[in-house]
């Protein structure tokens, strides 16, 4: 998958997790931008992006992302594993 | 600078989503909680002084356990089930691994304090201790941990009370120890289920320990047995709340109560605190942490 096609499938489920319409994320963007994005909105995006990507973290990976894009970086690693 | 603020800058620096919760709680405007908070924090830190440590150390042993609820909380929602199924199963990977006892102790500590739902909860032991603090001579705590709710029993309760704690990892038993300090405290390396001396036991405290067991209804009729007629029980045990020595699941509050009601006991007092700012019912329906406390007594009718 394209990391711009990730970006956008990424950005949907944002939205669905914060209830946003009009959210949107780049790669730079941390929870600091996101007043929702807490400890308990993390779990649930992390499993909406399991879910949404057909994937799964470990419990290091869940703990290693500063930002949006360090998200993408591994969602795209674990779709190449897939692929 | 307030130790509270330094405590919470810290882990606000290394994990900012926690931060960020923390931050973000009610009671950090409330004056009487930061003076609490200071004064745990100020003992806190003379204990870890005799080991050569510092609140670093609580710190860091914080955001260990808290990766660890991180995913075990993602994994109860993949799956609807705590991960752990046996208590076989948590005393290896847990009770008798002393590096997983020495952050998870201090973790949850630490917790105490900083989580609104585990400090209400603390609130809630020390007003009901008090109000029957005239009619107890014997205290047992059954499964202690870091043992600050035994040190504050210690300090409400009258001069002469017959103090001893109970637990069957040695390493909750010598952090306990360091906590209490100098008040005589009896402290038993023990499965409860082998105590014998039925009947004795003024005050029991089972503070967050009915979710680490397979059955906690034998339990519940172990401690029966160990109670005076008139004697209280404290129970302190959370729904909905995922951890690496987590067995039983409480799905809501009323599933404790019905197991309390089954096992012969009778609710004097009751406290739910729930863990997101959100009333106890709406954390059931959305399968979130409350922590349910109780004062109960045998129930004679």
């Amino acid at each position: 998958m394209e990391r711009e096609a990730i970006r956008s499938k990424l950005t949907e489920i944002f939205r669905d997790v914060f209830e946003k319409a009009e959210l949107e994320i780049g790669e730079a963007t941390t929870a600091a931008d996101i007043p929702a994005w807490d400890s308990l909105a993390h779990i649930h995006l992390i499993v909406a992006v399991e879910r949404g990507f057909g994937i799964r973290f470990s419990s290091r990976e869940m703990q290693s992302w500063d930002h949006v894009g360090e998200m993408m970086d591994c969602i795209a690693e674990k779709l190449s594993q897939k692929a | 600078m307030h130790l509270l603020d330094a405590v919470i800058g810290k882990i606000a620096e290394l994990d900012p989503l926690h931060g960020k919760k923390l931050r973000a709680s009610a009671m950090m405007g409330e004056p009487s909680y930061l003076a609490d908070a200071q004064d745990f924090l100020e003992q806190y830190q003379v204990v870890l002084k005799g080991r050569g440590l510092t609140l670093d150390h609580a710190v860091s042993c914080y955001l260990q356990m808290i990766a660890d609820v991180r995913y075990e909380s993602v994994q109860f929602i993949r799956s609807g089930e705590y991960s752990s199924k046996s208590f076989e199963e948590v005393q290896q990977r847990v009770y008798q691994s002393p590096g997983v006892m020495e952050y998870y102790m201090h973790g949850l500590l630490l917790s105490q304090f900083l989580w609104a739902h585990h400090y209400d909860t603390l609130c809630f032991f020390r007003k009901a201790l008090h109000s029957v603090r005239q009619e107890i001579s014997g205290y047992l705590e059954v499964g202690g941990g870091h043992g600050w709710y035994l040190r504050e029993a210690t300090r409400i309760l009258r001069p002469h009370t017959d103090f001893e704690m109970i637990d069957i990892s040695p390493h909750s038993l010598e952090m306990a120890e360091r906590m209490i300090g100098e008040a005589s405290v009896r402290y038993t390396l023990a499965d409860v289920f082998s105590v014998k001396d039925e009947g004795l036991r003024d005050f029991i405290c089972l503070g967050e320990v009915l979710e680490h067991m397979e059955d906690p209804a034998a339990l519940l009729n172990k401690l029966s047995g160990l109670l005076k007629p008139h004697g209280y029980l404290f129970i302190t045990t959370p729904t909905n709340a995922p951890a690496i020595d987590h067995i039983h699941l409480f799905r809501n509050c009323g599933e404790i109560r019905d197991l309390l009601n089954q096992c012969g006991y009778r609710v004097l007092t009751e406290s739910c605190a729930s863990s997101e700012d959100m009333s106890p019912e709406e954390a059931d329906r959305r399968q979130i942490t409350v922590m349910y406390a109780a004062l109960l007594k045998i129930n004679s009718e």
